[in-house]
């Protein structure tokens, strides 16, 4: 096994396993986070439009709630945590790529890290 | 307490019947959550966004380990499917719920036309020197009968119709996948089963892209994202063990009555501006 060169099914497969693992973290994060939720007296309002969140600060907010571990605070890490994974794949599809010295394909998984950056920016200075 | 459980149901039905169509969950929780449930139209495309990214990811796997997702084509397509998606998803902050209503009915009833057309099945050989070439759009998987050989066609008005295909899940909180599928097949010309399994694999990229924007406007509420997002991923599960035995025509007819009816709702909702 060791002496076969690493191929693009070998990196297909350990991302894929990647991804599974991502979903379950992120589920069971989540889960833990509404146990949580409840515990603390949590009632879902009448109206969904009364879970408004303040788009300000939310990063901040966020960080604050978390080291408070509220339950809200660790669903929306559950959630985070789910963003990431795909982002994970393109970045282990960029180490694979400099790994077979392909240069055009580093170069377009770059370009979609940049566009992943930019709507990150963009979402942050609204 | 029980209106997570009601989410969490009601989702389950929304994974199972997306995967059984082939349209996948945020087709069909996107009508669920706003006419359903009441939900405001921004936190249902959120909630589904987070949905299309577990159903992609969890979906790979499988996929991969049949050997027929092309890796470069998909990597090459999400600069257009990312570039899409941000556009859509900043325009959607902009929108009327009752304006995303009617055009989702549009691209609902165009979806379920794309689906009851026989999908063609190509197989290209590779022209020196074209673009396809020069970007490695090309590759093999197995078949029955040996090796097979394919190559990407027409790859700028590929390109072109997933930048929409990314718009449409930016501003709509679906996969659209059948679009990703159309551009690959009916532009690109690429076998149907790299079509497809490649579309998954871009289909969660793309709704990362769009749901970062959601999530910074405070339009990803935990408590309605969760539920949604564990019960598509159960859902579609499910579907996907069930597919292989009830995957008949007339199965599909039915499916297609469905959701025109559907759309319908949809396009008559927001028209009479009842989209929250």
């Amino acid at each position: 096994m060791r002496t076969k060169p690493f191929t693009d099914i070998d990196l297909n497969r350990s991302v894929g396993n990647l991804l599974r693992l991502g979903v379950v973290l992120s589920v069971v994060t989540s889960l833990i986070g509404f146990i949580k939720l409840f515990s603390e007296g949590f009632k879902m309002p009448r109206h969904y439009k009364e879970l408004e969140i303040a788009d300000d600060n939310i990063f901040q907010n966020f960080w604050t709630s978390l080291m408070k571990c509220e339950g809200m605070a660790i669903i929306q890490l559950g959630i985070l945590l789910l963003i990431l994974t795909p982002l994970v794949r393109i970045i282990f599809a960029l180490i694979g790529y400099l790994k077979e010295k392909d240069y055009t394909y580093v170069v377009i998984s770059l370009i979609v890290l940049a566009i992943m950056t930019i709507s990150f920016l963009t979402g942050y200075a609204h | 307490m029980s209106e997570i459980i009601i989410l969490f149901i009601g989702a389950i039905a929304a994974g199972l019947m997306g995967s059984l169509t082939g349209l996948g969950g945020g087709v069909i929780i996107i009508p669920l959550l706003t006419l359903g449930f009441g939900v405001p139209m921004h936190y249902a495309i959120g909630a589904s966004l987070i949905s299309v990214i577990g159903t992609s990811s969890g979906a790979a796997v499988a996929f991969v380990k049949e050997g027929f997702t092309n890796m470069r084509i998909g990597m090459f397509l999400e600069i257009a499917t990312t570039a899409g998606a941000v556009s859509g998803a900043l325009v959607s902050g902009y929108l009327n719920p009752n304006t995303i209503g009617i055009i989702f009915a549009s691209i609902l009833i165009l979806t379920v036309l794309l689906n009851l057309k026989g999908k063609p099945d190509h197989q290209e050989e590779l022209v020196k020197g074209s673009l396809a070439d020069k970007l490695k759009l090309y590759g093999t998987f197995p078949d029955k009968d040996g090796i097979k050989h394919y190559a990407s066609k027409n790859t700028v008005p590929g390109f072109l119709m997933m930048i929409f295909a990314g718009a449409m899940s930016g501003l709509l909180g679906i996969g659209s996948g059948a679009l990703k599928v159309l551009a690959m097949d009916n532009m690109m010309k690429l076998p149907f089963k790299v079509s497809t399994t490649t579309s998954n694999f871009m289909i969660g990229v793309t709704a990362v892209a769009g749901a970062l924007i959601y999530f910074q406007r405070g339009q990803i509420i935990p408590v309605i994202a969760a539920p949604v997002l564990i019960g598509v991923v159960v859902g579609s599960f499910i579907g996907s063990k069930t597919l292989m035995v009830s995957k008949t025509k007339k199965l599909k007819v039915f499916f297609a009555i469905v959701i025109t009816i559907l759309s319908i709702y949809m396009m008559y909702n927001g028209i009479a501006k009842n989209f929250q």
